[in-house]
């Protein structure tokens, strides 16, 4: 299912600049499939937010399994085992992970050598989201069958991401126990899922300070506080990526729009030995990192800001010690280099993402030995008046020497139109530069399966 | 006991439930100073597919441009233009009712349905509830009115009321079609009475839609003559719809004049906003407004406006014109006054008269705050 765009191509060639030095070749991908084709509940098979890691010969690829219907909700985590190489699923009818009460939602994966650690975001109790984990075998045994919390405090604690680096696993998430943002916390957890830091470890926050001054009084004000909280400023939605013995953490910062801030791409090195060294940049590119083996690509949306944001698929480029201009002064721009792809242009639409705004656009990165492959969700309406079209991109991106988009023209790993759906990629770096690719194949109201490629360079 | 003794007692039995049971919710309606603004859901954290759970700490895509509903059981509820989906917000917890996260057209169960409300620095979609709680969202780019509603077994589902694939036609005055084939078009504002008859001001004049059917009430060329020529009857984009319990349908085309029509009788008039932009005069009438919303009481004898290009919420309240001040009290200025309230968006307007609003719904939105007002 691949589709190219020609008619473009001379026009892309002028926004992505010179031509590569070394042609890279075409991407090869194998032909979708499900994960988990057998794996269905109350007449329905509905498989949302991928993840994915590769560890001894296996793939494991966790997702949220179940409906949302408020009052009815029965979304748990599930997961399944693709066979490296020939992208052959193991586990058709997918392992539990964990089917608690209420929602499971949102899993991160990663591999410490032996076991993979699956964290998720879980309103078990209810009324707030806390982080469970638990650990599963590349064999599918889950280690862990009655889960554990990373993190359950008061409050939203969620979206986690997880890696594994300096021989612990790193589960960082965002958190609202200081009113009224998010901040970002992270613990550590040993490979036997021991968790070393219960109650979180701060990575990026607001300063309490600085809540303290803005905050009213009481639970109530008048129009001299105005909305006070446009001085503060949440972090959310982390990802992260290991180079084994650190990891980068990259998520969105609000900066305050009192001090002609926007929101921006952060990233923060941080060392599992050594937690309370490194400070937050802001940086270009996307919000998805991967380690390059010189260095760290960030790639993703890259939004071409204006009245109306245009959506660009693209990737920055990091140098290895991350030792760019702090995050802390709001008017800091970045100073990485970036590349992009304009692709509203590649496919003759427009989301119509309206005036000042942007959209949601999951993303994903990885390295394959030899580049880094960017993901994007994207949708566009071909015509005013008709359903929009869903696609996943993938781009090459030269990222250790000239910061270069090496595919002219992004390929289209799958698409579907309007009810259908395709969405919320994600990527595994898998053995001999082949790269594992999961998104939500959403064909019907009662069927939306996780669907796998392996692309190869 | 004598007939007349039973009389007296019940008389009696009367009063003293008069005295113990509180007034019915329109009674309860507040029309003194603002006492203070409370954080009611959502921050400012936008999380690609939303993020629920505490209500304060609701982190949805995006949360501008949109408007919001009270349901009959306090439930508040409120699309998300970014994401495609709708926010209900109860107890004091937020949850994703209706939407999968994706942008598109789906009907069906509830949690699997897709919407498209477009994005726009204007409030481009609007939450109304009828007496049952059903909720109904405009889904302007897919050209349709879209309802939400709970089945006998707890399911939520979403199915369309109004509208369909391609532009629709445009009944003549009197002739019922089915409503799928109802030019819909971009109309983000409607009304909706008690037992779910929707009302809008659209292309071409006043529509209704009942029972699957719809019709014209009123043409153009009809408001045209009781309103007067140069003006624009399209109440899409911005402004504000609402339906009376007697029938009488209110709108706001272009967020400048409020205009009326009594579906009883087909007279028009004019309301309000017929005076200089953002200045409050001696009567509703010689006022004027440039804002992108109006939200009424039930009688619609309480109006209040606000966002867009005019930052501050005015009422409109026993012929006269007001601006909120930031001391709470409310005087007749002009836009720009510096003891004006730049208090922005007002979204809904709750059944016991507590405002809803989006503070700074131009730049650094991101809260649903309840405006508590002192009796008179």
């Amino acid at each position: 299912m691949r589709k190219r765009c020609p008619a473009l191509f001379a026009a892309l060639i002028g926004l992505v600049g010179a031509a590569p030095a070394e042609a890279p070749g075409d991407m090869n991908l194998t032909p979708p499939a499900a994960v988990a084709v057998e794996c269905a509940r109350d007449g329905a098979s509905i498989q949302k937010q991928p993840a994915a890691c590769f560890g001894k010969n296996v793939y494991l690829v966790a997702w949220s399994d179940g409906s949302r219907m408020l009052g009815k909700e029965t979304a748990d985590i599930y997961a399944a085992r693709v066979e490296a190489g020939t992208g052959k699923a193991l586990d058709p009818k997918g392992i539990v992970v964990c089917r608690a009460a209420n929602l499971q939602d949102r899993p991160a994966v990663a591999f410490d050598g032996s076991n993979f650690l699956v964290a998720w975001q879980d309103l078990r109790g209810g009324a707030d989201y806390d982080i469970y984990a638990a650990r599963v075998a590349p064999d599918g045994r889950v280690l862990d069958p009655d889960s554990f919390p990373v993190v359950k405090r008061a409050g939203n604690q969620a979206w986690p991401a997880v890696a594994f680096a300096g021989g612990q696993y790193v589960v960082v998430w965002m958190d609202a126990r200081e009113y009224p943002v998010y901040g970002l916390y992270f613990a550590r957890v040993t490979p036997d899922g021991k968790v070393l830091d219960g109650d979180g470890l701060a990575l990026d926050i607001e300063d309490p300070a600085r809540i303290a001054k803005a905050r009213p009084a009481g639970p109530t004000w008048l129009g001299d506080k105005y909305y006070w909280w446009q001085h503060l400023a949440s972090r959310t939605t982390p990802a992260i990526a290991s180079d084994g013995k650190r990891c980068l953490v990259a998520y969105m910062r609000e900066y305050p729009f009192a001090e002609c801030g926007r929101p921006a791409v952060t990233a923060r090195l941080l060392d599992p030995g050594d937690p309370k060294a490194g400070e937050p940049v802001k940086v270009t590119g996307g919000p998805s990192p991967a380690w390059t083996g010189k260095g760290w690509a960030l790639g993703g949306p890259v939004w071409k800001e204006g009245w109306t944001p245009t959506p660009m698929l693209g990737a920055g480029y990091l140098p290895e010690g991350v030792s760019l201009a702090p995050a802390s002064q709001p008017r800091a721009k970045a100073e990485n280099p970036s590349a992009t792809i304009d692709v509203v242009a590649a496919f003759g639409g427009g989301y119509n993402v309206g005036k000042g705004s942007t959209a949601s656009f999951p993303s994903a990165a990885a390295f394959n030995g030899k580049h880094t492959l960017v993901a994007m969700h994207y949708a566009w309406r071909p015509k005013q008046g008709q359903g929009p079209v869903f696609a996943i991109l993938l781009a090459r991106v030269e990222t250790d020497n000239a910061l270069k988009v090496l595919d002219a023209q992004p390929l289209v790993a799958a698409t579907a139109t309007n009810p259908a759906a395709v969405n919320a990629p994600a990527l595994a770096p898998g053995p001999g530069g082949e790269c594992l690719l999961v998104y939500e194949d959403d064909a019907e109201t009662a069927k939306c399966r996780v669907a796998a490629q392996i692309v190869r360079p | 006991m004598s007939l007349r003794g039973l009389c007296l007692g019940a008389a009696l039995l009367l009063i003293v439930v008069a005295v113990a049971i509180p007034a019915a919710e329109p009674g309860a309606m507040r029309f003194g100073n603002v006492t203070g603004v409370e954080h009611v859901a959502f921050v400012r954290a936008s999380v690609p597919g939303g993020l629920v759970g505490p209500a304060h700490q609701c982190a949805p895509g995006d949360r501008r441009d949109t408007r919001a509903c009270v349901a009959p059981d306090g439930a508040i509820w409120m699309p998300d233009s970014l994401d495609g989906v709708v926010y209900r917000i109860k107890d004091g917890q937020a949850r994703i009712v209706a939407g999968c996260g994706l942008k598109g057209f789906r009907d069906g169960p509830a949690d699997r349905a897709m919407f498209d409300f477009g994005v726009g620095s204007y409030c481009d979609c609007e939450a109304n509830a009828d007496a049952a709680g059903n909720v109904y969202v405009s889904d302007m780019m897919n050209n349709r009115l879209r309802r939400i509603l709970q089945k006998p077994d707890g399911a939520w589902w979403v199915e369309t009321v109004s509208g369909g694939p391609g532009k629709g036609r445009t009944p003549k005055k009197g002739e019922w079609i089915p409503a799928s084939e109802l030019r819909f078009g971009g109309a983000a504002r409607f009304a909706v009475a008690a037992d779910g008859t929707i009302y809008y001001a659209q292309y071409d004049g006043i529509y209704m839609v009942r029972n699957g059917q719809g019709t014209r009430l009123a043409t153009a060329e009809e408001l045209k003559e009781a309103l007067g020529p140069k003006r624009s009857f399209n109440d899409w984009h911005v402004g504000g719809s609402h339906i009376t319990p007697d029938g009488v349908f209110y709108w706001m085309p272009g967020g400048q004049e409020i205009f009326r029509f009594d579906t009883r009788t087909g007279q028009a008039e004019v309301v309000a906003g017929e005076g200089p932009k953002q200045t409050d005069m001696a009567t509703p009438r010689e006022s004027g407004f440039h804002t992108v919303l109006a939200v009424y009481s039930p009688d619609a004898s309480l109006i209040y406006t606000g966002g867009g290009d005019e930052n501050t919420p005015r009422r409109i309240h026993q012929g006269t014109v007001k601006h909120v001040q930031k001391d709470g009290t409310f005087k007749a200025t002009k836009e720009g006054d510096r003891d004006n309230w730049h208090l922005d968006a007002v979204v809904a307007l709750g059944p016991e008269g507590r405002l809803y609003v989006f503070p700074g719904s131009y730049a650094w939105s991101g809260w649903l705050v309840r405006v508590n007002f002192a009796k008179e």
